[in-house]
């Protein structure tokens, strides 16, 4: 009688010949040389020498050279500010808050704001309601940033007026002289606003707005320089629970005899925005945009529809930007698109694995990982699924996704 | 009797080194004095060993060449360690599995972090395999990131290079008990995937004791 055969061995062997096969090719020469070329090592007395003169060196500069300035301090009006305390202008009085630095931010009557933190590079100042001018000085160092509702104003030395309106949920920003960052919600990689422009956002879904007095339309304007593409709308397919609803550009502005694709993708009118930079020359546009205006194009193509021209967007931003915020953007939404439109969830897995490659502590870091476990889980591969739950569940315990990765675990 | 090369580094390759004349008791003399010749045999006789040892354990890695290398060098390196230098063979092993088992951990450490593209999947070289045989070694490794870092190595040295339980144990520094414990665990757990997978299933389906399951 025959002894019965493990399957293993015959499938091992045949894998081992063709790995053989690949090995053939490999130059063991080439290894030989590598090793009989390295230079003699340095003899350990000498290197540990070398290297605790090396941290002396190092420590000197770190005592020396790099003195942290204090952190700043402010007066509002005449009395002495305190870090988290309410300013609250009365209603007819403006208030100006005096920093150390030589920094300005004026309070505008019945608003109400506070400084939540303050270092030697600048501070974090919290507008809850109503409007400020500021006025920071620019240092090599400086680094302000004004909160407002979910959005953020990350400003190096600039004048620029800021109003937001928390029952409308509406942010206006001008910018007189330099330049700030606005991000926040469908735009963390943030949208920039320089000299002599504008920004109006509301975070409110239409319908929701429409519930609530609108304000004129004259009231609100977005002015837009040619190198500012104007936000449009980025709604997530599976937003959070604790994520605010996507942003809205809120604009009026009178489209000239012949609008731009910025300007018609400005307006919600993705579907035109598209066909004006097909006309335009879609490619040629791909090829020499800026990244701002690439983030908008590829937005604008998503929302027209076209997943082709989104995609082709996106793949460029990556090839054309490596390695920085947008890049890792773009491959946060060809994972979403990839899931929700095409159902091609390993394809999804790759580009959430990619997100969280390059951006592992980034704004969407949570929303990847866990779109990474529906993905595996989604796309066939339980054992993927149940590892990148687990994954989850170390850095985000309690985080949107957490029922689900435990769930997963927990199954056999 | 053999005069040793006196080259100076760098210069070797212009050089026709003399075959080191000793056994491996002689080469790890010569590795521990820093003799070149001794290098040069060590890779002369056991650089395709250690390689193997690699390939089977990691697949297909990019880094093989940069993995064989740190091989030697912590081979030449650990020369004054070696207990039994007649078995030297048997160190190497020790050594790559070391390697191999390093470089596994970091890749698991960096497989959420995955930069390959996704259309980019590694191509394999080897134009005289089949696609049958290029398939069942794609679909192997894929389910061998499965198995945690110890069953895999044990069970690659044991299917796929082929050594005998007790160089597995030797050569992955562990109990004879050990490395079967590991064994059947991963053999276990290989095969129940395998019996799932497209390419795979069909290998699985020979054998009673498992074909039954």
């Amino acid at each position: 009688m025959g002894r019965s055969v493990n399957p293993l061995e015959p499938l091992g062997r045949r894998v081992a010949a063709t790995q053989d096969r690949q090995l053939a090719g490999f130059s063991l020469a080439d290894a030989k040389r590598r090793l009989l070329a390295r230079k003699p090592r340095v003899e350990w007395r000498m290197r540990a020498a070398l290297l605790a003169a090396a941290l002396l060196a190092l420590l000197a500069v770190l005592v020396f050279a790099r003195r942290e300035p204090p952190p700043l301090t402010f007066v509002v009006a005449s009395d002495p500010g305190h870090l988290g305390e309410w300013m609250a202008p009365r209603d007819s009085a403006e208030t100006p808050v005096k920093f150390s630095d030589g920094s300005t931010v004026t309070l505008a009557p019945a608003s109400r704001a506070r400084v939540a933190s303050a270092d030697g590079r600048g501070a974090v100042v919290v507008l809850e309601r109503g409007a400020l001018d500021a006025q920071i000085v620019h240092r090599a160092t400086t680094s302000w940033r004004i909160d407002v509702g979910a959005f953020s104003v990350h400003v190096t030395g600039t004048r620029f007026h800021l109003s937001w309106d928390p029952d409308r949920e509406m942010l206006h920003l001008h910018v007189d002289e330099g330049s700030t960052r606005v991000t926040g919600p469908s735009f963390p990689g943030g949208q920039a606003v320089e000299t002599g422009a504008s920004l109006s956002l509301s975070t409110k879904e239409p319908s929701a707005a429409a519930e609530s007095p609108a304000p004129p339309p004259s009231a609100v304007t977005t002015v837009v320089q040619p190198s500012v593409a104007p936000l449009v709308a980025a709604p997530t397919a599976t937003a959070t629970a604790t994520a605010s609803a996507p942003a809205t550009a809120v604009t009026d502005a009178a489209p000239a005899a012949a609008p731009t694709w910025r300007e018609l993708a400005g307006g919600g009118k993705y579907k035109d925005a598209l066909q004006r930079a097909e006309s335009d020359g879609f490619d040629a546009l791909v090829e020499s945009l800026g990244v701002v205006d690439l983030v908008t194009l590829a937005d604008t193509a998503r929302l027209a529809g076209d997943l082709g021209r989104a995609t082709q967007v996106y793949v460029s931003i990556r090839k054309r930007y490596p390695g920085s915020r947008d890049a890792a953007l773009a491959a946060f939404t060809l994972g979403r698109m990839a899931f929700d439109q095409r159902g091609a969830f390993a394809n999804a897995a790759h580009w959430f694995r990619t997100y969280l490659a390059e951006q592992p502590n980034g704004a969407l870091a949570r929303e990847a990982a866990g779109r990474l476990i529906e993905a595996l889980e989604r796309g066939g591969d339980p054992e993927g699924a149940r590892e990148a739950a687990a994954h989850y569940l170390a850095s985000w315990p309690s985080g949107p996704h957490a029922e689900k990765a435990r769930s997963l675990i927990a199954s056999p | 009797m053999a005069v040793p090369l006196s080259a100076a580094r760098g210069d070797l390759a212009s050089v026709h080194a003399l075959p080191f004349p000793g056994d491996d008791v002689a080469l790890v003399a010569g590795l521990r004095t820093g003799s070149p010749a001794a290098m040069s045999a060590l890779c002369d006789r056991y650089s395709a060993h250690a390689l193997r040892v690699l390939a089977r354990i990691l697949g297909d890695d990019g880094e093989l060449d940069d993995h064989l290398q740190d091989v030697l060098l912590r081979v030449v390196r650990s020369a004054a360690d070696v207990e039994d230098p007649s078995a030297l063979k048997g160190w190497v092993s020790i050594v790559a599995v070391n390697v191999a088992r390093t470089a596994l951990k970091r890749r698991a450490m960096r497989r959420w972090l995955t930069l390959r593209p996704f259309d980019e999947l590694p191509e394999i070289a080897g134009p005289s395999s089949t696609e049958e045989d290029i398939l069942a070694l794609r679909r192997t490794y894929t389910l061998l990131a499965r198995l945690g870092v110890d069953d895999r190595i044990a069970f690659t040295l044991r299917f796929i290079e082929g050594m005998e339980l007790t160089e597995v144990a030797a050569a992955c520094r562990v109990s004879l008990a050990t490395t079967k414990r590991r064994i059947a665990r991963a053999e276990e757990r290989f095969a129940s995937m395998a019996r799932l997978d497209p390419v795979l299933a069909a290998w699985m389906e020979g054998g009673s004791r498992w074909g039954a399951r």
